[in-house]
């Protein structure tokens, strides 16, 4: 679905991303790690069109040269921090996320807005559909957020931290609601950068390590997530322990 | 429904037909007084009957109408421009004269009425094409700004710094016009700066004309409204919810500036309303702008109409008639006082 070809991107002098070759194909959940600085967000961004870059496509096509609403209806991206500076109800925030199927003008349908009111109870935060968006706290505000990515009915999720503001049992639940999302429809996929490896060992079908504004490792969640790998990446020991069948990442 | 905050059509409607009803009312004010003593609440009725003498009649058409016209003209492109402004900016404190219009519309201004008339061969300019020039000078060096500065928030900073600077530059230089300027230039370089509604010479055709632009106006930049909804989380998400940032930027702010500029090169520099009004229609009404705009457009109208009405009657009291931008800064300073505190302890609660 996503295809990066040898893609590079600046941020003015400085290049973030170095000949970068990626793919995230539906029915996929890739969860991409890396340290701070990587260009692990710029990965993201240049996948879904944010920031023009020759080589990423879209189905096929530049993913750049879609117009706004096309692209918005195949692809979303939720960003690490989101503000607003007027007073809209989480109500209205969530509706936003029906924007790039909506008319020019049109008003809030009845299906829309109990649309939006059955997702902002799915992510646990229906009672806060009256309350002004500023005034919740970070982690309500993430939850809200994936309400709206709901609401935006594209198949391909990008997730950046989504859940850095969440406490664990609301990060478990954001992520089974992702993996959910993947696995209703074949076409579907997701990439989520998250910096917690075990929740990356947990929910990835596949995992990707940017470093140093490369690709540095792409693959199956037991090939990539191995001790000297993620040792050599974070400049730190990383040591998998086995737990409940599974494996916890533990540093020394 | 349970959520309080659905914009349905038979909610618009309500909310739209009220703000005419307020607007209607002023604009039977502003006809029914004025400066002179002619006046009353069968004032209007008594004209459309036919039952006023000719003089009458001749205040009411050639004083009245054609301020009350341009107060509309005025307050609907300043009420807007402050909206729009303050959602494209992102920044609560920003109104329609904060990218320079205001600065170069006094400049355009200050230069025309300072040497009376500006000749150039057979093109005799006015203060009102002076200050109209001005003010597209200064959107034009504000458009080449935003190309020339690359994209995201910084942008938006850029831009408002420029504006900044612009407006100073433009202050400095009418201060140094009013240094050499005889006592009288002065004055009435005063009286436009501070914004006036006593437009000499101006038909109420004229006004209407002026009227139907900035309507027109006001309504392109309407149908931007679910872009400039989504436009207030920042140009990322816009972007990513399938917003045409650039374009619609680009749309509503040199929109909304070509009809700032138009309405100031009549009146001057008419203070408080954009940046009263969209907090005001904000307050009661939310922030959509779907709703946002209309409001802010009639709600601007009515403002100033009033305003204005309070500035002819205070001939009673100064035997002068005050210039309308002392009663929207007097009325508004304390208004806009009130909704920051509002807001500052609605956030510290």
């Amino acid at each position: 679905m996503i295809e990066l070809k040898h893609v590079s991107a600046s941020y003015g002098e400085t290049k973030v991303l170095d000949a970068v070759d990626w793919r995230l194909d539906g029915g996929e959940l890739c969860v991409v790690v890396g340290p701070n600085g990587a260009g692990k967000s710029t990965l993201l961004k240049v996948a879904c069109g944010l920031l023009p870059a020759s080589g990423a496509l879209l189905d096929g096509e530049s993913v750049a040269s879609l117009a706004p609403k096309t692209r918005a209806q195949k692809v979303t991206l939720v960003h690490q921090q989101t503000e607003s500076v007027f007073d809209y109800t989480c109500l209205d925030f969530v509706l936003m996320g029906a924007h790039a199927r909506s008319g020019r003008f049109s008003f809030d349908s009845d299906a829309d807005v109990a649309k939006a009111e059955e997702h902002l109870g799915t992510m646990g935060v229906g009672h806060l559909a009256a309350r002004p968006f500023t005034s919740i706290s970070g982690g309500e505000s993430q939850r809200v957020v994936l309400a709206r990515t709901l609401m935006t009915q594209a198949p391909c999720w990008l997730l950046d931290e989504p859940t850095a503001s969440l406490d664990p049992k609301h990060q478990i639940a954001s992520l089974d609601l992702v993996r959910r999302h993947v696995d209703a429809d074949p076409s579907h996929c997701a990439a989520v950068i998250l910096h917690d490896l075990n929740l990356a060992a947990r929910y990835a079908d596949r995992v990707t390590i940017v470093h140093d504004g490369k690709v540095a490792h792409d693959g199956p969640v037991a090939d990539v997530l191995t001790s000297d790998t993620l040792s050599q990446i974070y400049d730190v020991e990383i040591v998998p322990v086995p737990y409940d069948g599974g494996t916890l990442f533990v540093t020394k | 429904m349970t959520s309080t905050s659905q914009l349905t059509l038979p909610k618009w409607l309500a909310w739209v037909a009220g703000a005419w009803a307020i607007l209607l009312a002023a604009i039977f004010l502003g006809l029914s007084f004025g400066s002179s003593g002619f006046g009353g609440f069968d004032t209007i009725v008594n004209w459309l009957l036919g039952q006023v003498t000719e003089q009458e009649a001749n205040i009411i058409t050639q004083a009245r109408l054609p301020r009350v016209l341009m107060a509309m003209a005025v307050g609907c492109a300043l009420g807007t421009g402050g909206a729009v402004f303050q959602s494209v900016l992102r920044n609560p404190l920003a109104d329609p004269y904060i990218l320079g219009i205001s600065g170069g519309a006094a400049l355009g201004g200050s230069l025309a009425l300072t040497l009376s008339v500006a000749t150039v061969g057979v093109f005799v300019g006015s203060v009102q094409l002076g200050a109209f020039a001005g003010a597209m000078v200064a959107l034009a060096a504000m458009v080449a700004v935003a190309k020339w500065v690359p994209g995201g928030r910084m942008s938006t900073y850029v831009l408002l710094l420029a504006g900044v600077i612009f407006n100073a530059f433009a202050s400095a230089v009418i201060m140094f016009l009013k240094a050499v300027v005889t006592a009288q230039k002065a004055q009435e370089l005063l009286f436009y700066l501070m914004g006036t509604l006593a437009i000499e010479g101006v038909s109420w055709v004229e006004s209407l004309v002026v009227l139907v632009l900035i309507s027109t106006v006001t309504g392109i930049v309407w149908m931007f409204a679910k872009d400039l909804n989504v436009s207030t989380l920042g140009d990322e998400a816009a972007m990513t919810l399938g917003v045409d940032v650039p374009k619609v930027r680009r749309t509503t702010v040199v929109l909304t500036s070509l009809a700032v500029a138009l309405a100031v090169a009549y009146t001057g520099l008419i203070g408080f309303v954009g940046l009263v009004v969209p907090h005001g229609v904000r307050l009661v009404a939310g922030p959509d702008h779907r709703l946002l705009i209309p409001l802010c457009a009639l709600f601007g109208a009515a403002f100033v109409v009033l305003s204005d009405v309070v500035a002819r009657a205070s001939f009673i009291m100064t035997a002068t008639t005050l210039p309308v931008g002392v009663v929207t800064a007097f009325v508004g300073a304390p208004l806009f006082a009130y909704f920051l505190a509002r807001h500052l302890r609605g956030h510290r609660d």
